[in-house]
């Protein structure tokens, strides 16, 4: 293939590539799991629940909600600033499972009000 | 529990020869998996030994690493950078030679982390915050005098922010397992080995020979690595490609000492996330998050152990990685060089869908057309560091 066709056809892929990848990121859900199935086999998954915040905790910057969902509960930690309560709050968090000293936790993307 | 700590310490030689030689394999993965199985060791040993292990495991890894890098194209993120100077020593007969440079760049990172660790200790509290708020302009001063330097300044700017934008998508694709190995496959593994196949590039006759360099040049590129790898060394986001990225933009470099340069930061970041989980309970790296969940209670007295460990490795890994840079010499002239870069392209898009899931495959091709265009209009690779770099600027920046 001449180097200007071949260069032709890696812009647009580059290009298309790019773009799907941001339309994917936005657009796909996780599937959703109620709290009690989540274990350690499942670090980094990214999963979804939806519950009550029954407890929320200001940590150097960071929110640390207690999400129940009637099956169990589940620390989840959010990295934004949030100056208002979400406690009592009832929301869809979808996230990364992850580890805190022992602890398995969600590590907030996104969380929407109910 | 002197015996279980050697112990430990020979089976964190052993997997990370493996993880290292392998491409694909990430030390992250046997962390994760030995942390799982964590339960069922601490009921014979205790955390301090399991730590052993990790540091044995990742310091290893570090040398051994540029291995397949250098020979077979198949970088990672750490690696990326050597990739380019390590194939066109390569393509000139000195494979070999090119690891050995990022050998002794390793194990002097190595002895320099070790040397500075108890400045760092002392200071790190007091500078941390300064360091969090400059980080960002820093960055962005980095990338301007790359572009600036580079004489088709068009093509970096396009290179720079194709590959950004792509780096920001996959890091925000939380449906993707271990992100940066699709994206670190594509843009400096896949688009390399895809070149070397399509111009059908042959490999010459290997000399096991050294490449001299003048102690003065070295002194200085070790002094750069020390200042790059301060900087990023205690800061989230940033690692030793960064710390590379930024020392090509403070000197120009000649591509052979480059690769020292690559092999100290490598080695200097890893040893300091190890101070910073200390000084600044902040864990800084994949590897030190595993050794903060196993010690909870890092202290000084386990610091020094550790890195008392890292320098019993390194001294092993120097040799270990020569030998199998030195088989790797010797066999890849029996071998039809095309057919074993098709062969490692495949590999890489088999294990993506394995490491990162289905929708890495997109990631990866994206990130090979963005390699090729690199070497198709004749800019550095360094450019498509911008895949770490803007989302790292957008983060301390907003």
């Amino acid at each position: 293939m001449e180097t200007r066709n071949l260069l032709k056809l890696c812009l647009i892929t580059a290009l298309v590539g790019t773009f799907l990848v941001i339309i994917l990121a936005n657009n796909i859900e996780p599937e959703t799991k109620t709290i009690d199935t989540i274990n350690e086999n499942m670090f980094d998954e990214w999963i979804k629940v939806q519950g009550n915040i029954t407890q929320e905790r200001d940590i150097e910057g960071l929110k640390i909600l207690t999400v129940n969902d009637g099956t169990a509960s589940i620390n989840c930690v959010l990295r934004k600033n949030v100056s208002y309560s979400l406690k009592d709050q009832r929301v869809e968090i979808q996230g990364k499972i992850t580890d805190y000293k022992g602890d398995i936790e969600i590590d907030i993307s996104k969380i929407k009000i109910l | 529990m002197l015996e279980q700590i050697f112990i430990a310490l020979l089976l964190g030689i052993i997997i990370g020869t493996l993880t290292g030689i392998f491409p694909g394999i990430h030390i992250n993965l046997v962390a994760t998996l030995l942390f799982i199985t964590s339960a069922f060791f601490l009921q014979f040993t205790s955390p301090i030994v399991l730590a052993v292990f990790i540091i044995s495991m990742a310091i290893m890894h570090t040398f051994t690493d540029f291995v397949p890098s250098i020979f077979l194209g198949a970088p990672n993120e750490d690696t990326a950078l050597s990739v380019l100077p390590g194939h066109r020593l390569l393509l000139e007969g000195n494979g070999y030679a090119a690891v050995k440079l990022t050998t002794v760049g390793c194990f002097f990172g190595v002895l320099i982390a070790i040397a500075i660790s108890p400045f760092f200790i002392a200071v790190m509290p007091f500078i941390y915050p300064w360091l969090v708020k400059i980080m960002a302009f820093l960055l962005i001063a980095i990338v301007l005098i790359l572009i600036i330097r580079e004489e088709k300044k068009m093509w970096a700017i396009i290179i720079f922010i194709i590959s950004g934008v792509l780096g920001l998508a996959t890091l925000n694709f939380m449906a993707i397992k271990q992100p940066l190995f699709p994206l670190f496959s594509g843009l400096f593994g896949t688009s390399l080995l895809a070149m070397s196949f399509l111009q059908n590039v042959k490999i010459p006759k290997q000399k096991i020979q050294d490449i001299k360099v003048e102690k003065k040049e070295m002194t200085k590129i070790l002094g750069l690595s020390i200042l790059s790898s301060s900087l990023v060394s205690f800061l989230p986001g940033v690692g030793s490609a960064q710390a590379a990225v930024i020392s090509s933009a403070i000197k120009k470099i000649d591509e052979k000492i480059f690769l020292v340069l690559v092999g100290a930061v490598n080695t200097i970041v890893m040893c300091l996330s190890f101070v910073a989980l200390f000084a600044i309970q902040k864990p800084r790296s994949g590897m030190a998050v595993f050794v903060g969940k196993f010690l909870p209670y890092f202290n000084e007295q386990q610091l020094w152990l550790l890195l008392l460990v890292t320098l019993i490795v390194a001294s092993v890994a120097v040799f270990v990685t020569l030998l199998f840079a030195r088989f790797f010499a010797q066999g890849i002239m029996k071998i039809n060089y095309k057919w074993l870069c098709f062969a490692i392209m495949i590999l890489l898009l088999v294990l993506t869908p394995i490491i990162s899931g289905w929708l890495g495959l997109i990631i990866v091709v994206t990130g090979t057309a963005i390699g090729i265009i690199t070497s198709l209009v004749g800019v550095k690779k360094i450019h498509m560091m911008g895949s770490l770099l803007l989302p790292v600027i957008l983060y301390y920046l907003i």
